[in-house]
């Protein structure tokens, strides 16, 4: 689906990413995995478009143009108003004054919080309301950004519950996660970024049964 | 000048600046946000000048006003000079970089916080700015009593465009400056304690409107 050639990423001199030759397939789960500060969110957002690669390129087979991708940062950007204009934002900048939001907002159990601010907001319901952003305009492909950090057990069921739900009616999604336990229970096939590098990806069970030498420190050091 | 005159000379001063906050926001707030919003070269010169402008002494506009509309300048033929137009410019002039500013300073803030998702969902640069300027309100109400503060309280520059006329032009501060020449220093109080308690409500209802709006909001 999408092709990295010796993509690189520099801010001021120093090196975020890269260079990362990487090819990715069209279906599932794949999680991008990593020491902090490897460049796994650089990776994503170069995907995504957000950041330019200053070196390389990035090629699409079957283009999935930025209408039909969408983003969740690991810190959410909630707007400062209610749950409702916040996952209706995207429909609504695409012209779309008056969108029916009920479905979407079943699917990530936001119902009851629509007409709150968003501010007011717990950890678990801030991510629900930024997944639910996400996924209102039905892209193909979604990135996902540490979903999970800061929730407690119950809120991760939750957001892996409708993300689950969410591959289950077709979607693709490329995200980062620090827990193996998640990647386990989430992911097809996994990417290694270790010091800007990217290896893989390899199919999951294969990744943890036998990691590969990159990525065999970063495995052995956590849980 | 007459004890009768005073309701009338404090409507002028609350209309002439009333009218100047408004067209110089009207300006300024999306120029800022714009400033704020668009990444270009010249971005940090260009807010230099915007704050050193805000130290402009209001004399000089006024001289320079003064010029532009008086009969041999070129917009002379408008006749606009001594009439409460040519006050309202003025102050425009005076206000406009100051109320910029503070947007600027305020738009960058909540534009660095959504600038990711506003650029991951493909928002065009005048939807960027409307979320901004919308969500950035109360700092616009802010910046906006500020620049009003700043015109209501101004005498020099009106004083030059405006002539200080009787039933005219004349406002509360240029009142005063005369009542103080000719030694009526009780009225001359009197219309300072005006001044003070006119800026006061003004501030006061802008911030009573702000509350309502975030029950309403939030």
């Amino acid at each position: 689906m999408v092709r990295l050639d010796g993509a690189a990423l520099h801010r001021d001199g120093h090196r975020l990413l890269g260079p990362v030759t990487l090819a990715l397939g069209g279906v599932g789960i794949t999680a991008v995995v990593g020491p902090n500060g490897s460049g796994k969110t650089s990776l994503l957002r170069v995907l995504h478009g957000l950041d330019k690669p200053t070196a390389g390129a990035i090629f699409w087979d079957n283009p999935v143009g930025a209408p039909d991708q969408s983003f969740v940062f690991q810190k959410p950007v909630l707007l400062r108003r209610s749950v409702r204009e916040n996952v209706a934002l995207p429909l609504k900048l695409r012209g779309n004054s008056d969108p029916n939001l009920s479905d979407i907002a079943e699917e990530f159990d936001l119902t009851h919080l629509l007409d709150r601010p968003a501010v007011d907001l717990s950890g678990g319901e801030i991510q629900r309301v930024a997944l639910a952003r996400a996924w209102v305009t039905r892209p193909r492909l979604v990135f996902l950004d540490e979903p999970c950090a800061n929730l407690d057990q119950a809120a991760t069921a939750a957001v892996e519950r409708s993300i689950a739900a969410q591959v289950a009616q077709g979607a693709r999604i490329i995200m980062t996660s620090h827990s193996r336990a998640q990647v386990r229970r989430l992911a097809q096939d996994v990417v290694f970024v270790g010091d800007g590098a990217a290896h893989g990806p390899y199919p999951a069970d294969g990744f943890f049964a036998s990691p590969p030498d990159a990525a065999r420190t970063w495995m052995e050091e956590g849980t | 000048m007459e004890w009768a005159d005073l309701g009338e000379i404090t409507l002028r001063s609350l209309a002439v600046s009333l009218s100047a906050t408004a067209l110089a926001a009207a300006i300024a707030m999306p120029f800022g946000a714009w400033l704020a919003v668009r990444p270009f070269a010249g971005r940090r010169w260009a807010v230099a000048t915007l704050n050193a402008l805000i130290g402009i002494p209001p004399v000089v506009v006024g001289l320079v006003v003064y010029l532009l509309l008086s009969r041999s300048g070129p917009l002379g033929v408008l006749g606009l000079l001594f009439t409460p137009w040519a006050m309202i410019l003025a102050q425009v002039v005076i206000i406009t970089p100051l109320i910029a500013s503070l947007t600027h300073q305020a738009m960058r803030d909540l534009w660095l916080t959504y600038r990711d998702l506003l650029v991951s969902l493909n928002a065009t640069q005048s939807q960027r700015l409307r979320l901004v300027l919308w969500d950035g309100r109360r700092a616009l109400l802010t910046a906006a009593l500020a620049g009003f503060g700043r015109a209501i309280g101004e005498v020099g520059a009106i004083m030059i465009v405006g002539g200080n006329i009787d039933h005219a032009t004349r406002v509360l501060t240029t009142a005063i400056t005369l009542e103080t020449s000719k030694g009526n220093l009780w009225f001359a109080v009197t219309l300072g304690a005006v001044l003070i308690v006119l800026s006061l409500a003004v501030s006061l209802t802008a911030h009573a409107l702000t509350r309502t709006e975030r029950r309403a909001q939030w």
